[in-house]
């Protein structure tokens, strides 16, 4: 977005949100305007939320942003660096031999290995080579990522403190190991509301892989709102017949039934409303008329009758299986074109403590063609440009081996890798850099609150001056401690 | 939280911004209300309280910093703002004075240097912060003469709005507020005919519904329920597996203290402290539950220390919010910025809790983890509780046997397949030939060789208990492989096989023995058996190995101690001949002895012994069935349907928790202990739990006060204190929360914070009075819930104006009653008890209200091992019709129809929700299952009300709302009425498949009986969706 659509963009802001405030304000009340021209995706009054949240707060996007949306590619359990993106050389060369002391340095190990005698050094199972213009290192086990990777930027120094999934989940998520904290998302429709009158500003889509059947488990607080007004928790859209929750009319209530039930709602409330000047009548009505769009909207998005097969020869056949990561994606584009603001995928199954060969093959083969066909589906519809791809897990993994060499390996946060793509990413990127034995930063470290602060920088927000007062603190996704702007993966 | 929010105000809340306005410009500031939210807001976090990062050496958080010399100059000249240092820094055209520094984001507004130039004008008087001082019972304000109340509450209300030229709203009418009466003390609506006593003489009605409220079941339930979410009450453990936990025992005793009006100072310190009262009772040890309620991890590779610390610092901010109205968590790695916490005091807060025993990782499988206590239900006699876990298993066995809402026709399409081709029925009629313990027992007995090695239940140590992997091997030699060999396992919990390294079928649940044929595995010579036993339960419950082998040549090999046993088993352990660190397997308990009894027979009943009486069965509806032949048929189905067999495999586990409370009558609650009296404290750096620094004891915020000389500094000191009628902030806190309850809003709004960022009260008389009031009365609850409810102001109407709204946007004046929608618990009770459904059963287990399908085992660890709550089974009986309060709470997952109107998910302690208003909402309303049933119940109930529509709808709306619809309203319905009459009308089949929902008896109705039913129940809906249905008036 240049200068010029940034000072439309907020032109349009406040046009919309004067509208809200001559139908919310001082009894004078315009009903009908308010259900003619409804951007609301609920209202809060919580704290000193104002509500917002169709439109997201006053002032902001604080600068022009780059990025309109989010895609959230969530993989959960802690993907392995050393096998997809981190080319070590030197690992292999060591096989078997222990890791250094020096090294290891005072890491603290899980209680999986913490007695561990030896600690066995264990190549990477797949085959690194170059790719694309950008010469990016990145594994045979991701051969459709391989193709794209002039459009994405990998990030090879990621690190966090946690050591476990769900203190690990809980923090990248929420931007604190202890729960309690609104989600990325959450902050993100708090923040800027939504761009689609009928669906909610913050989707969320499970599904998980065949690499560890059932994953580590997931919680809602990885999408929920914290002390933000819970209107901005993340919906989850699932497979199956009721995509929302309780979406579907009672069995033999027509959708033209419902329209007059609605009517009759409307126009008892609307009397109501006469009598009692509560502004939050005037907001349900309205609610409930999102409810009745919605449920066709939602529907809609889950209908892929109107994709031609080249969309499936893209995402594979797979996508056409309602539940499963490449369905998730298609349906995470179908959002990005409607005007989701932001979309998250979590994915489990990447928690590889034993049989790593054969279930990290089995995970990229369920996520690799379908997160690359995300890319190139958006850049071939000109929506890349503005909407922000993320791909990554909580932490990465060790360099030793758990267990007999070459079995699995333990969870790892000093260093771990993801990608990201799209609004205001430059591709072709590798940033970071980590020693022999991808076990510590060399150089450039980005600290998971350092993506928040990244992520929220492409949408326009500065995270420091994006808060949210509660427990006399004014909260922020990026917590008290500093955190900063990756700018070597900006465009 | 329930104002009427414009949105031009809110465009200026932000930080520090109180709703209700500043003083006006001809009466003098309020340094507490109007200047110190500015200092702290804008100047605290470098010049306050924190000494670890402070700048400058200049503090402003204490009169004796604020106005200190600074070496020829002072920060503040009372009654000279241009002389003042801080009016030139925050006005400095230079970046490198100006203050706040431009790189805090934080720059003061022009009103916020007008102000404290105004103050610094006027004299600059500065006093502590408000909440910190003691509480001095304020003089009631003189009777105001447009007040017309002599209640000390209006009066303080009368007072403030005369200030503003604002008076009270003419009272509700009856109906609003016999209705009032009832949601905010019970959650639920009165009954048509409550109602028309109340009408008959509602001045003299007024308190005696009040007593009468007071005095229910209801109204303990009401303030429980509130209870919860501040005590993060939850079913299930919350981090990682969020398996089940037991602590309902708990809930119990908090509706048991409100039912017996417990003082709430008692209430305090039964649940801070009851374990160290002299002579505790069962009953004050189990109130400790309130700080086992923090969350728990059964993560593998969990670094204990970790958690424990971690789990008191849940205690921490849970005690201090819920009681003191305080936010300390900074102070776990700093001293706080804003209030005068110091991270030394944090660490003596620490201390009191430091003695649990309390792990940091919890035991698996049973759920609780130590300290616990078990005890007989409090609300329930022990055979009813008995009986109800019995009718919960009854349940979790008809989902098993029909398991269609998991997994939709694949029975019927197997049980299809199966007719069609019977030689495909599998798991019928076994070869297997022992045909029980006793037998086999008998068997060993008569043969010398085999006399004194009873097959027995093995485990590496005798008590089954203690580690998640267990490796067993036997070796034995064989002159040449037998015709058949087959092999018997059952392992609680779970067992892979190996016959000479080669895996075979492994047993995944002891119920559910597995047979398999491993003559093809055999070798003559020397052959080795190895199997793994694994313990879900982590050493809580038994585990333990049961192995019988048995070949055509009449031989056979079962478990005992010749075999071996090793907790950890290096490489190849399965295939060596010889390996090390093997001992004697230890016999746990001599086959057909419980906990397992006989397995042999459990299996035989498993397998029939002929296909014909199941196919026949088969053929029956299913409900005609034989419930043990049904059994047998969905163990076929288990077999050729992987999901069915997780499926019986996960119910089992659910079972197991419940026999085990059949058993023992006994409920487990976790509660504290002094168990590690001799664990030392240090303060922490940065709050990380490997870092310890100095050496702390127990003890209090010094600025807040300290213990009394001489006591020991325990949690029963901690309760004393908090309960002191000194403490400045108890009783403050607790009244806000009360007023919140009734009015939506506190009186300090941030009734989470009553610190230093908190805001400023809209009455602070008020509070005061109420505080000192309450502590006078003994700490009696219901004196103050009655006091409030008595008032005028309580009593006025809702309806708001437009001079209303321009004059007090967000009501915090109460010149009209504040009007908002119900709390989640009682959108649903609401709808119940409008429907007629409400199931009133007060306390006991948690209850399964029907939700969408699959949504725990989406997230959950469904199927791997044995954790419970990972998948969601509803309750058939009307269990799923109790109270919402009682809704089994999983924190990774809570209940759907709870989180869509705003309930958190009880992960940590939550003063306050906040409100909103979603098309989610209204989805659920219109469609959520539980709605629909009550749309039905409401028609039911319409029908029964007369035969003309208009009186059936006009005693639904009533039921609804508590009065009369109004022409125009009953209009409306009754077109509706007509419209559906139509429509049902015109289509049975989507009138009887919207009717089928119900529970009206289909068979015996005319097809105009169904038309109007089905019509009725469509305009129940309406009425159940109204704005005002779930609206506190």
């Amino acid at each position: 977005m240049n200068t010029e659509d940034f000072q439309n963009f907020n032109r349009e802001i406040s046009r919309r949100t004067f509208l809200q405030r001559s139908y919310g304000g001082l009894g004078g009340i315009a009903l009908g305007s308010l259900l003619g021209s409804n951007n609301l995706f609920g209202s809060a009054k919580s704290a000193s939320a104002p509500p917002y949240q169709g439109l997201g707060q006053p002032g902001l996007p604080h600068f022009p942003p780059k990025a309109k949306r989010v895609i959230y590619l969530f993989m959960s359990g802690g993907p392995s660096h050393l096998d997809l993106f981190d080319y070590k050389p030197e690992l292999k060369k060591r096989q078997g031999d222990d890791l250094p002391d020096s090294v290891r340095g005072e890491q603290r190990l899980t209680g999986m290995t913490a007695n561990q005698k030896n600690f066995p050094l264990f190549g990477s199972i797949g085959e690194f080579a170059q790719h694309g213009q950008s010469g990016t290192w990145m594994s045979d086990l991701l051969p459709y990522t391989s193709q794209v990777v002039d459009d994405i930027a990998v990030v090879r120094s990621m690190h966090t403190e946690a050591i476990n999934h769900d203190p690990g989940i809980t923090l990248i998520n929420t931007g604190s190991q202890i729960p309690g904290q609104p989600s990325a998302g959450a902050w993100a429709s708090y923040g800027l509301g939504s761009d689609n009158q009928n669906m909610p500003s913050y989707v969320v889509l499970l599904s998980q892989g065949n690499g560890k059947n059932p994953g580590q488990p997931i919680f809602s607080r990885l999408w929920g709102s914290g002390f933000l007004p819970s209107s901005h928790q993340g919906v989850m859209l699932r497979s199956g017949d009721d995509p929302v929750l309780y979406l579907n009319n009672p069995p033999g209530i027509s959708r033209e039934n419902r329209r007059g039930q609605l009517d009759k709602i409307a126009a008892i409330n609307k009397l109501k409303y006469a009598s009692h000047g509560d502004s939050e009548i005037a907001t349900r009505i309205s609610q409930y008329e999102m409810a009745f769009r919605m449920q066709s909207a939602a529907p809609e998005i889950a209908d892929l009758s109107d994709e031609p097969q080249s969309t499936f020869d893209l995402y594979g056949e797979d996508a056409r299986e309602p539940g499963t990561f490449a369905y998730n994606c298609l349906l995470s584009r179908r959002m990005a074109e409607r005007g989701v603001r932001f979309s998250q995928l979590f994915h489990r199954g990447w928690d590889q403590h034993g049989a790593l060969d054969k279930n990290l093959r089995a995970q990229c083969k369920d996520t690799d063609q379908a997160s690359a066909a995300l890319v190139t589906d958006l850049k071939q519809r000109g929506m890349l440009d503005d909407t922000l791809v993320i791909w990554g897990g909580e932490f990465g993994r060790t360099a030793y081996s758990q267990g007999a060499l070459g079995s699995g390996r333990d969870h790892h946060g000093r260093c771990f890798s993801m990608w990201m793509a799209g609004g205001g990413i430059k591709g072709g990127t590798t940033y970071g850099e980590t020693d022999d034995f991808g076990y510590n930063i060399l150089k450039d470290p980005v600290h998971v609150r350092d993506l928040n602060a990244t992520m929220l920088h492409t949408l326009g927000i500065d995270h420091e001056r994006f808060t949210f007062p509660f427990q006399g603190l004014d909260q922020r996704l990026t917590g008290v401690e500093h955190a900063h702007v990756v700018k070597g993966i900006l465009a | 939280m329930a104002l009427v929010v414009t949105a031009g105000m809110a465009a200026m809340a932000g930080i520090g911004l109180i709703e209700t306005s500043t003083a006006a410009d001809t009466e003098p500031l309020n340094f507490s209300r109007d200047i110190r939210p500015i200092l702290s807001a804008k100047c605290f976090a470098c010049h306050g309280p924190d000494s670890q990062d402070r700048d400058a050496d200049y503090r402003m958080d204490t009169k004796e910093g604020a106005f200190a010399d600074l070496g020829g100059y002072h920060a503040i000249v009372p009654g000279d703002p241009e002389n003042s240092e801080i009016i030139k820094r925050i006005i400095s055209d230079d970046e490198d004075k100006l203050m706040p520094p431009p790189k805090h984001k934080k720059p003061t507004t022009p009103e916020e240097v007008a102000l404290l130039k105004r103050w610094i004008a006027e004299g600059a008087p500065y006093t502590g912060h408000w909440a910190y001082e003691s509480i001095k019972r304020p003089d009631v304000p003189e009777e105001s003469a447009f007040s017309g109340s002599d209640h000390p509450v209006d009066q303080f209300i009368a007072s403030q709005l005369q200030k503003k030229g604002m008076g009270f709203s003419p009272p509700a009418p009856p109906e609003t507020l016999v209705r009032r009466l009832h949601l905010d003390l019970t959650g639920t609506p009165p009954s048509p005919e409550e109602v028309d006593a109340f009408l008959a003489d509602p001045e003299a009605g007024y308190a005696a519904t009040i007593d009468k409220l007071l005095g229910s079941d209801a109204f303990a339930e009401r303030l429980a329920s509130d209870w919860l979410d501040v005590a993060r009450y939850a079913d299930t453990n919350g981090y990682s597996v969020d398996d089940h936990r037991e602590m309902w025992g708990w809930r119990d005793w908090v509706i048991q203290a409100f039912r017996n009006n417990m003082p709430y100072d008692q209430f305090i310190r039964e649940q801070v402290a009851g374990d160290l009262l002299p002579g505790a009772s069962v009953q004050q040890k189990v109130a400790t539950g309130f700080l086992r309620n923090s969350m728990n991890t059964h993560e593998g590779g969990t670094i204990q220390e970790e958690y424990r610390v971690s789990a008191i610092a849940d205690k921490i901010d849970t005690v201090s919010t819920a009681f003191l109205g305080l936010t300390v968590k900074c102070a776990q790695c700093h001293d706080h910025k804003y209030d005068p916490i110091s991270q030394k005091d944090y660490y003596r807060f620490f201390a009191f809790f430091n003695h649990s025993s309390e792990p940091g990782m919890g035991a698996g499988g049973g759920g609780n983890t130590n300290p616990v206590i078990q005890v007989e239900p409090f609300l329930q006699d022990k055979n009813a509780f008995k009986t109800d876990c019995q009718k919960r298993i009854d349940m979790l066995e008809q989902h098993r046997l029909f398991p269609e809402i998991y997994l939709g026709k694949a029975r019927k399409q197997w049980e299809a397949s199966v007719l069609a081709k019977p030689e495909t029925l599998k798991g019928i009629g076994s070869t297997f030939p022992v045909h029980s313990a006793a037998q086999l027992n008998a068997q060993f007995n008569k043969d010398p060789k085999l006399k004194g090695k009873n097959p027995s239940w093995i485990w590496f140590n005798k008590e089954g208990r203690g580690h998640v992997f267990t490796h067993f091997r036997r070796t034995f030699k064989l002159a040449k492989v037998p015709r058949s060999v087959q092999l018997f396992v059952s392992c609680d919990n779970e067992a892979d096989i190996w016959i000479n390294g080669h895996k075979v079928q492994g047993n995944k649940d002891w119920r559910e023995p597995t047979v398999v044929n491993i003559t093809k595995q055999l070798k003559k010579g020397d052959n080795l058996i190895a199997i793994r036993g694994k313990d879900w339960e982590f050493g809580a419950g038994l585990a333990a190995l049961f192995a019988y082998m048995h070949s055509s040549d009449g031989n056979h090999l079962v478990t005992d101690s010749s075999w071996q046993a090793a907790v950890k088993a290096g490489g190849g352990w399965e295939k060596k001949a010889k390996v090390e660190g093997f001992t004697p397997a230890a016999v746990v308990a001599p086959l057909g002895k419980g906990p397992w009894g006989d397995v042999l027979a459990r299996y035989r009943g498993l397998r029939a012994q002929s296909k014909e009486p199941i196919l026949a069965e088969l053929r029956k509806p299913d409900h005609l069935r034989d419930p043990s032949k049904q059994r047998q048929i969905i163990t076929s189905f288990g077999l050729d349907n992987p999901e069915m067999s997780l499926l019986s495999r996960n119910i089992n586990v659910e079972i197991d928790v419940l026999k085990r409370a059949i058993t023992s009558g006994k409920t487990s609650v976790m509660i504290m202990d002094e168990g590690k009296s001799d664990r030392k404290t240090h303060i922490l750096d940065r709050g990380e739990y490997n870092k310890p620094l100095e050496e702390v004891t127990g003890g209090v915020p010094g600025a807040l006060g300290e213990l009394p000389q001489g006591v020991k500094p325990n949690r029963l000191a901690l309760a004393n204190w908090l309960t002191d009628s000194s403490n400045p902030l108890t009783a403050r806190v607790i009244v806000n929360r009360y007023w919140q309850m009734i009015f939506g809003t506190g009186i300090v709004k941030t009734a989470e914070d009553f610190g230093s960022q908190g805001e400023w009260p809209s009455h602070p008389e008020l509070i005061d009075w109420l505080a000192a009031e309450f502590v006078a009365s003994g700490w009696d609850l219901r004196k103050l819930v009655k006091l409030i409810v008595s008032s005028q102001t309580y009593r006025q109407s809702s309806r708001s104006t437009a001079e209303l709204q321009e004059q007090d946007p967000y009501n915090r004046l109460l010149a009209r009653s504040p009007r908002y929608r119900l709390s989640a618990e009682y959108v649903r009770d609401n709808a119940l008890t409008i429907a007629g459904l409400l199931n009133p059963k007060v306390g006991g287990p948690s209850s399964y209200p029907i939700q969408p399908q699959g949504l725990w085992k989406q997230i959950s660890f469904y199927a791997h091992g044995r954790w419970t709550a990972s998948q969601f089974y509803p309750d058939t009986d009307n269990s799923g019709y109790r109270r919402s309060m009682y809704h089994f709470w999983k924190r990774t997952l809570p209940p759907p129809m709870m989180t869509t109107f705003d309930a958190g998910n009880r992960e940590t302690c939550s003063a306050r929700r906040s409100l909103t208003n979603t098309p989610l909402q209204s989805l659920a309303l219109l469609n959520a299952p539980q709605y629909s049933e009550a749309a039905h119940g409401l028609a039911q109930r319409m029908i029964k009300a007369g035969d003309e529509p208009t009186g059936q709808i006009e005693h639904g709306f009533r039921l609804a709302t508590s009065r009369q619809p109004s022409s125009q309203e009953l209009a409306f319905l009754k077109s509706s009425y007509q419209e559906q009459i139509s429509y049902f009308g015109h289509s049975a089949k989507k009138r009887d498949s919207y009717l089928v929902y119900g529970r009206a008896p289909l068979a015996k109705m005319s097809n105009q009986q169904k038309n109007k039913t089905a019509a009725l129940t469509a305009v129940a809906s309406i009425i159940l969706n109204l704005d005002e249905t779930i609206t506190r008036e």
